[in-house]
């Protein structure tokens, strides 16, 4: 059996919601203001590296700026597959989720 | 000024622990957050953010270089499976020799590590010492027994405090013990001190070891002869009946150890030996096993005065005698027994530790053989995947990882030729244990601290002979090995050369070995050993009840038809002979030494076919032949320089004699001394009983024998011994080697066919094209075999030339060990060179055919 693991699924939803503007800087801060958990860099750009080697994301470059050193950015985008499998996440939540109200 | 960059340190750190491929771009990430942080909150914060952001990198690293560790050894892992497979043929050869070399090495291992652990079983094995006693004579004849005097013991304890506990070991041949109807005679068992139990580990089971044998008539028994006149093994309390006394048993404890010289079915307190009897402790001499326990971080410290005080107790013993036999004693280690110690009268025949080396020489060979085989193979098929490799490199696979890759196969291919050995090593280790008489059985070998040295030890040989492959083929240019296979095969055959003639040298030597051997050892057997062991049986442990009459017994036995004549004897050639002082008067200068003894009954000679040569044998008529008169062989004569031996006076045990018969020398031990001198009288007293016998039906004239004894007195249990097979037991140790030469020569011979024959399948594979060529061009089949085979033929000659001269040297050697052997012959290698020739051509000539046989047009059609 094979499961994103939680931090796949929060990045590919954040891919989703960011559309455009989903390089790792603007991923990683909004993972921290959505989760309030501090995400190391790494921990943003594993899931990434590992979506991205199986599939669910593919990537653009970015102009290169002073700020970053010169070095160019990586803009990454959700596939078919990667929207696949957040909709069967989705619906195994609505059916998990079912009735739950926190007691 | 670029005041947009990390700064340096954290860039250099960074650039270690993030991965390559995203670098650039993670690189871009935490420059824009550093200069970010500051904007916001100051370059001191943003120093301090990307340390830390720097620190917390150093997990995920860990965490990916794991996984991607993992998933390279699986891709090895497939890439090795892959290639074994894509060679089966090949794989399998490799892999069948190895793990024959693996299992010899591992059977060999395992008898080595049972001679080397024995009596280290005992927990204070390095503490424990045996006072031993020498008695050396005129010109070189002396007697070492690990024996001393029966007060040695006490007075150890007494005068030297290091000694800690010390004991005595008595031995009988036979005891006679009984427990209500359960009546045996047993033959393990031991008098000794209380101290025995604490000296030696002795695990109990029932009862208490604490004085346990502090007592008069009392004993310990072991599990198995608890169960074996109990049916039980809580036995402690009970009584069995020794020798028509009752014993207590006091503890039973666990059946002694099998490797250790000291064995035991029970033990009986030594002091019961003593009781009312003062002077039982000087009555028998010079015969105490006295082992002691010294209780100090230097032991050899209490040596000198342990000599010291034996020597004391000898000269107490035999008073002025002992200073004119110059008697001395000596120390020596328990730990050193069983490979080390070659005395007479020894607990338990000892091993050698020349058998140990000899059997790590051979493994190591064997090995040798093995690894070479491997890497010949290995490098040999290396050829076909020149290509292979040459197309990775160019797609930008480091040396590194070829290496590794290399190496992982080759650890791979020992692995399973690991299970492959292990399966043979289960499979013959039985028949191993019996022929080397050590108890093994498959649970020694996978017991866990040795199954994880053999797994290592495999790695590491794995690893040694993938080594040479592996640094060989990743040496390889990718644009040279994709165009031409042919350019790289000859400029490293020297060396596959240079193995497989090591290979074949030493199995030539080993087969001419064996030749040798076979030779020498038949040569013994046959030997004229001066009298007549063939059809003689030797009847041992005499119950009371027959060895009273002996004398009447034989003259009944005589009368039997088809038994020649029937003799007594206190002492058994081949056997146990005594040593005995003895000084001679002889034309007016008197004369000393030490000389073995037997003594016999007066047709004993005769019984046995030693011829005289000068004066009379013995005879019943004589009646002064009793005590008076004695037999010498030549060679005493020769010793003692008689020129007129007959009614010389002899002074022997005390009392003087006349010399009346010479015989002629005979071996009385085995071939390996020379004749010494030996002195015969008559005695009444008989331990053995050797029947000649002269007969076509030897099983039935026994059987008469035997019910002729069993008349006499129905209590003997008979045991018996053919001369003949006694004698020729004398050479086990040879004929073990010799079994064991046999079969590490087949190993080696088997390993290097194997090898000569992959070896070949390579090298004619490769010249298919040159082969298809030349038979387009008109060349027989005939030709093209005398062309290829040429190269193997040169390998074969040369490994000969080297072989035989080290086999001829070696092997007259070994043969100066014997006092009598037979000549060497030149036929031995004349047999081990025609041997290797015909092997190798064998192997060689089939794989030729095959090629000169296939279709040219096919042959050339591939490439």
């Amino acid at each position: 059996m094979k499961f994103l693991t939680r931090q796949e699924e929060l990045v590919l939803l954040t891919i989703h919601l960011l559309e455009d503007k989903s390089s790792l800087i603007s991923i990683r801060e909004h993972l921290i203001e959505s989760t309030g958990k501090d995400w190391s860099v790494s921990s943003v750009y594993m899931p990434l590296n590992k979506l991205t080697r199986h599939g669910f994301l593919s990537s653009q470059l970015g102009e290169p700026s002073l700020k970053r050193g010169g070095k160019a950015v990586k803009f990454y985008q959700l596939t078919k597959k990667a929207i696949e499998a957040l909709n069967e996440i989705n619906s195994i939540n609505a059916l998990m989720w079912k009735g739950f109200s926190g007691k | 000024m670029n005041d947009k960059k990390l700064p340096l340190v954290a860039e250099i750190l960074l650039k270690l622990f993030l991965p390559e491929i995203d670098y650039d771009y993670l690189l871009g990430d935490y420059t824009y957050l550093y200069n970010e942080k500051k904007e916001t909150n100051g370059l001191l914060f943003a120093k301090l953010w990307i340390v830390v952001h720097t620190l917390r990198t150093i997990p995920s690293y860990i965490y990916q270089s794991l996984s991607m560790g993992a998933m390279m050894l699986k891709n090895y892992f497939l890439i090795a499976i892959r290639s074994i497979s894509r060679n089966r043929i090949y794989s399998l050869i490799n892999i069948g020799g190895f793990a024959v070399g693996l299992a010899a090495v591992i059977f060999i291992g395992l008898f080595i590590n049972y001679e080397l652990s024995y009596d280290k079983v005992h927990s204070n094995y390095d503490n424990i010492f045996r006072v031993t006693s020498n008695l050396p004579a005129s010109s070189g004849i002396s007697l070492s027994a690990p024996v001393s005097t029966g007060r040695t013991r006490d007075d150890l304890i007494e005068k030297i405090p290091e000694i800690t506990k010390a004991t005595r070991i008595e031995t009988k041949t036979n005891y006679a013990i009984s427990h209500e109807d359960k009546k045996f005679i047993e033959k393990k068992g031991l008098y000794v001190d209380q101290d025995f139990v604490e000296i030696f580990t002795t695990p109990v089971i029932d009862g208490e070891l604490k004085n346990a044998l502090s007592n008069v008539n009392t004993m310990v028994v072991t599990k198995n002869m608890a169960i074996k006149y109990f049916g039980r093994t809580d036995v402690a309390g009970e009584t069995l009946i020794v020798e028509e006394k009752p014993f207590k048993i006091t503890a039973v404890v666990e059946n002694s150890f099998s490797n250790s010289h000291i064995k035991f079915d029970f033990l009986l307190s030594i002091i019961s030996n003593f009781e009312g009897n003062k002077n039982a402790l000087s009555k028998r001499g010079i015969s105490y096993y006295t082992y002691f326990l010294v209780d100090s971080k230097n032991p050899e410290n209490v040596f000198p005065k342990v000599k010291e005080v034996a020597q004391e107790g000898i000269s107490k013993l035999m008073g002025k005698k002992s200073l004119k036999m110059n008697v001395s004693s000596d120390v020596q280690a328990f730990a050193d027994v069983h490979l080390h110690s070659n005395m007479q009268f020894e607990l338990e025949a000892n091993g050698d530790i020349n058998d140990v080396l000899l059997f790590a020489l051979l493994g190591a060979v064997i090995l040798i053989i093995a690894m070479i085989n491997f890497v010949n193979i290995v490098t040999a098929k290396s050829q076909l995947r020149v290509t292979e490799i040459g197309i990775r490199k160019t797609l930008g696979a480091f040396r590194l990882n070829l290496i590794n890759q290399f190496l992982g196969e080759s650890i791979i291919l020992t692995l399973i030729a690991l299970i492959a050995a292990l399966g043979l090593v289960s499979l013959l280790i039985t028949p191993f244990a019996d022929l080397m008489r050590i108890p093994l059985s498959i649970s020694a070998v996978f017991n866990p601290s040795v199954f994880i040295k053999i797994v290592l030890f495999t790695v590491f040989v794995g690893v040694l002979a993938g080594l040479y492959p592996a640094l060989f083929l990743s040496k390889l240019e990718p644009s040279r090995a994709i165009k031409s296979k042919r350019s790289l095969s000859n400029s490293k055959s020297f060396l596959r050369k240079f193995l497989v003639i090591s290979q074949f040298s030493i199995s030539i030597t080993l087969i001419a070995s064996i030749f040798v051997f076979q030779d020498q050892i038949s040569y013994l057997k046959k030997a004229e050993l001066g009298f007549d062991k063939e059809q003689v049986v030797v009847f041992q442990n005499l119950t009371p009840g027959i060895k009273s009459k002996a004398d009447l017994i034989c003259s009944e036995l005589s009368r039997l038809e088809e038994v020649e004549n029937a003799a007594q004897s206190g002492h058994l050639i081949g056997d146990q002979v005594n040593k005995n002082p003895v000084r001679i008067i002889a034309d007016g200068e008197e004369k000393k030494g030490t000389v073995n003894q037997i003594e016999v009954s007066y047709n004993y000679l005769e019984t046995i076919g030693v011829k005289l040569k000068e004066g009379r044998n013995f005879s019943k008529e004589i009646i002064t032949d009793l005590r008076e008169s004695v037999i010498v062989n030549e060679a005493f004569i020769k010793h003692f320089n008689l020129a007129n031996p007959i009614s010389k006076s002899v002074k022997l045990q005390g009392r003087n004699r006349k010399i009346v018969g010479v015989v002629k020398n005979f071996h009385f031990a085995s071939l390996k001394h020379k004749i010494e001198p030996i002195i015969i009288n008559v005695a009444n007293w008989s331990n053995f009983l050797s029947v000649k016998l002269n007969s076509n039906d030897v099983k039935s004239t026994l059987n008469s024998v035997i019910s002729t004894l069993n008349q006499f007195d129905p209590d003997y249990k008979v045991d018996y011994n053919f001369m003949n097979e006694s004698f020729n037991a004398m050479y086990k140790n040879e004929e073990r080697a010799n079994t064991l030469f046999i079969l590490s020569a087949l190993l080696a011979i088997i390993i290097s066919i194997v090898g000569l024959f992959a070896l070949a399948a390579f090298t004619t594979e490769r010249r298919t094209k040159e082969i298809g060529i030349r038979k387009v061009m008109g060349a027989s089949i005939k030709e093209i075999n005398r062309l290829l085979l040429k190269d193997f033929i040169y390998l074969i000659i040369i490994a000969n030339i080297i072989a035989l001269p080290i086999a001829y040297f070696s092997l007259e050697g070994w043969l100066l060990n014997f006092e009598y052997r037979i000549d060497l012959s030149i036929w031995p290698f004349i047999f081990a060179a025609l041997i290797s020739f015909i092997v190798s051509i064998a192997s060689v000539v089939s794989q030729i055919y095959k090629a000169a046989l296939a279709n040219p047009v096919k042959s050339l059609k591939t490439e």
